[in-house]
């Protein structure tokens, strides 16, 4: 019986454990860094010659670095969703899906902390912002409620990751010098005592009740840099609910399209199954329900009105120059995912894959959404500003630096997953045990 | 052949009528000069021009006009200034102390304004004939009902007669415009040469000591020109600067942030970075337990 024990722990270990890349791997990588140095060079031209670089002028001062922050952070709030809230209810199914949710949050974050401040001309004076800043300004909330949700999710990260490092440990020969003196630095006094195990669990207990304020307040904060300010498409005091709702959806939506990938290339199809899709695929659905009824609220409100700046915004979304991209993001962001998840054969693995991305990109685009058109449509009329000021559409180097970005992100969740098992070893060990008990 | 002729004749016709406009010389616009007579406050008068010209319909300011502007007639004794209009076509000019003498024994007056020639516009003479007026104000009280009545009254030899049936408006001056006192827009004199209106504007706020000015005139009258009297009444509700610059604000600088701000975001961040601080330590704790390699006591 022990041996059959040991021998199921060894086959979950070596099934789990990181993997180097292959050439699919180094090939993805190599990508991912060519795109991310691409960004970067166009960070040092925007450094060099400022802003200029961009189109962003006087009217659109938020362009599509203020999209991807708003997407980033969006995407981070799946930490929570996942593996807090799924946590706390006692979910144990989503288990194999904790470890690729928290880093997700915390690559997310750490870029969205990036975005914002690549989006200042003058990024030294970050420090301003800490040395002078109004606590009245939603913008310092901002900042506060971001490295605050950071510090959390890289501890939720950190903390169930301890017993599986101690198993990276204790596989010493077969790993890189350098690695293995990172895992005895973050988890070499790990050694599986039960004292320590107590401890652990009540802090990632704590963790999992804090977080989930905190990640509401991150994206309602967040929805406050647009809603205390007075403009066409800004002006709602729902923004809070629409952009958690929205958050929760492409986070969802970004680890359905994670676990499909890692699934597929690390052969985990033992661990992240068909039961796993269809459970995800019908949440996901659920929040893309939800997303909806929160645009239609948040639409046809101002629509029924139709107040004179209200209506040159709308009308512009609907049918005018951002109507392509404004369709393309709900039938692409939710209603074609509804559609595809409604049903069981939709809640398969290739099908939720497609359905991921989609709403992944629809996500990104309604972002854009939300923050350009109502910069391009101000109370007070546009009078003797240069042609260029009434139409915004981004340079190679603002779409460079917000792809660089996107890969930047992508990079550390792939040298993560390369360095740490995706999948929490300990606990699908234990979670084994348990079920065949 | 009679079809022939009909479209040489209709050629001839078109042709004709495209040399005219062609070679026809433009025609100059006709300059048009308004004159305005101005007294405020029963003081000094004087006296308004405004240049303009009609194109397409519609009048258009004409600036940097000559105008001479005599009383009486038009001679070089009884000329009151020369003006030159601004941008909006529009200037003014108030009566020289030189004929304080003939004015003061005038009852009737006539004022002529007479544009200077120019390249563009031909010199145009406008006059207006009025009879000298005045315009009091008195405030009323009856039956806690707030009154104004406004008399005007013609200079008729030595005397001042009140006049009737003249349109007055008694309004409120405001920062940005007038606001009738009443509910009607004009009020006429009456055989005294009063007009009266009943102040229905309570609690308009007026300055700090609660006074707004009330104006009596007449605007553009054929007969008597545009009069006006203002009067301060303590009939506003005292208007109480509320300044709220070193008060706690939302919008204040950094060291203003009101208190229940200050409170409300200090008692969320001190919380969840207690508790971030006690996850730190209970790391600190799990390191130990494994450093010291504790006995599994649990």
């Amino acid at each position: 019986m022990e041996n059959t024990t040991a021998l199921i722990n060894e086959q979950i270990t070596k099934d789990l454990l990181p993997q180097k890349f292959g050439k699919r791997g180094m090939i993805w990588t190599g990508a991912l860094i060519v795109i991310a140095l691409i960004g970067a060079f166009a960070y040092y031209r925007q450094l060099r010659y400022g802003l200029v670089v961009t189109s962003m002028r006087d009217y659109v001062s938020w362009g599509i670095y203020i999209s991807n922050f708003v997407f980033f952070v969006a995407i981070s709030l799946v930490g929570s969703l996942i593996t807090a809230v799924f946590r706390l209810a006692n979910v144990h199914w989503s288990t194999p899906l904790t470890r690729i949710a928290e880093i997700i949050a915390v690559s997310a974050i750490v870029f969205a902390s990036l975005i914002i401040i690549v989006d200042m001309g003058r990024p030294e004076r970050f420090v301003n912002l800490f040395m002078y800043g109004r606590i009245q300004s939603p913008i310092v909330w901002d900042v506060i409620v971001i490295s605050t949700y950071f510090v959390i999710s890289l501890l939720l990260l950190y903390l169930p990751l301890l017993p599986d490092l101690k198993i990276l440990i204790a596989r010493e020969s077969k790993d890189a010098k350098g690695l293995q003196k990172m895992y005895r630095f973050l988890g070499s006094f790990w050694k599986g005592l039960a004292i320590q195990e107590k401890i652990n669990n009540k802090a990632v207990t704590i963790l999992c009740i804090t977080i989930i304020p905190v990640a509401f307040c991150i994206h309602t904060v967040t929805s406050w840099l647009f809603a205390t300010t007075y403009r066409p498409g800004w002006d709602s005091t729902n923004f809070g609910a629409y952009f958690i709702s929205g958050a929760f959806l492409v986070g969802a939506g970004g680890v359905v399209v994670a676990m499909y990938v890692f699934r597929k290339v690390y052969k985990l199809e033992k661990y992240i199954n068909e039961m796993h899709f269809d459970k995800m695929g019908k949440i996901v659905v659920m929040l893309a329900l939800l997303y909806l009824y929160f645009n239609v609220n948040e639409y046809l409100v101002p629509a029924f009105k139709m107040k004179k700046p209200e209506e040159a915004h709308l009308t512009q979304l609907f049918a005018g120059e951002f109507a392509p991209l404004f369709w393309f993001a709900i039938c692409v962001g939710m209603l074609i995912p509804i559609a595809i998840l409604l049903f069981k054969k939709g809640r398969k693995p290739v099908p939720m894959f497609v359905a991921g991305i989609m709403i992944v990109i629809g996500a990104w685009f309604k972002r854009y959404l939300i923050v350009t058109p109502t910069l391009l449509h101000p109370f007070l009329p546009m009078y003797n500003v240069p042609e260029s000021y009434h139409h915004y559409f981004p340079s190679w180097e603002e779409w460079a630096i917000a792809i660089g970005s996107l890969a930047g992100a992508l990079l550390v969740i792939t040298f993560f997953a390369r360095i740490f098992p995706i999948i929490p070893i300990h606990e699908t060990i234990i979670e084994q045990h348990e079920t065949a008990e | 052949m009679k079809l022939q002729n009909n479209y040489k004749l209709f050629f001839i016709l078109i042709t004709a009528f495209y040399c005219n406009s062609i070679w026809a010389e433009e025609p100059k616009p006709k300059l048009l000069v308004d004159v305005g007579y101005h007294l405020d406050n029963n003081t000094f008068p004087f006296v308004s021009i405004f240049t303009k010209s009609k194109i397409e319909k519609k009048f258009i300011a004409v600036p940097n006009i000559s105008v001479k502007v005599y009383l009486g007639q038009e001679a070089d004794a009884n000329l009151l200034g020369t003006v030159i209009t601004n941008k909006y076509g529009k200037g003014m000019i108030s009566f020289p102390v030189s004929v304080n003498t003939l004015w003061d024994t005038l009852s009737q007056f006539k004022l002529i304004a007479t544009s200077v020639a120019g390249k563009k516009y031909e010199s145009v003479s406008n006059e207006v004939s009025l009879t000298k007026a005045k315009i009091y104000i008195d405030t009323l009280w009856a039956d806690g009902v707030r009154s104004i009545a406004v008399t005007i009254k013609i200079k008729s030899g030595n005397e001042w007669k009140p006049v009737k049936d003249v349109e007055t408006k008694i309004v409120i001056k405001r920062s940005v415009g007038n606001l009738s006192i009443g509910d009607k827009e004009t009020y006429t004199t009456d055989s005294t040469g009063k007009a009266t209106a009943e102040f229905t504007k309570v609690g308009m706020p007026g300055d700090a000591g609660g006074n707004i000015i009330i104006v009596g005139k007449t605007e553009d009258n054929e007969l008597y020109g545009n009069i006006s009297l203002e009067r301060k009444v303590k009939w506003g509700t005292p208007l109480v600067n509320v300044n709220t610059f070193d008060q706690r604000t939302l919008f204040a600088t950094r060291d203003k942030a009101p208190l229940w701000l200050l409170f409300l975001a200090g008692f969320i961040f001190i919380t969840v970075w207690a508790v971030i601080i006690y996850l730190f330590l209970q790391i600190i704790k799990i390191r130990k337990a494994g450093m010291e390699n504790w006995p599994d006591i649990a």
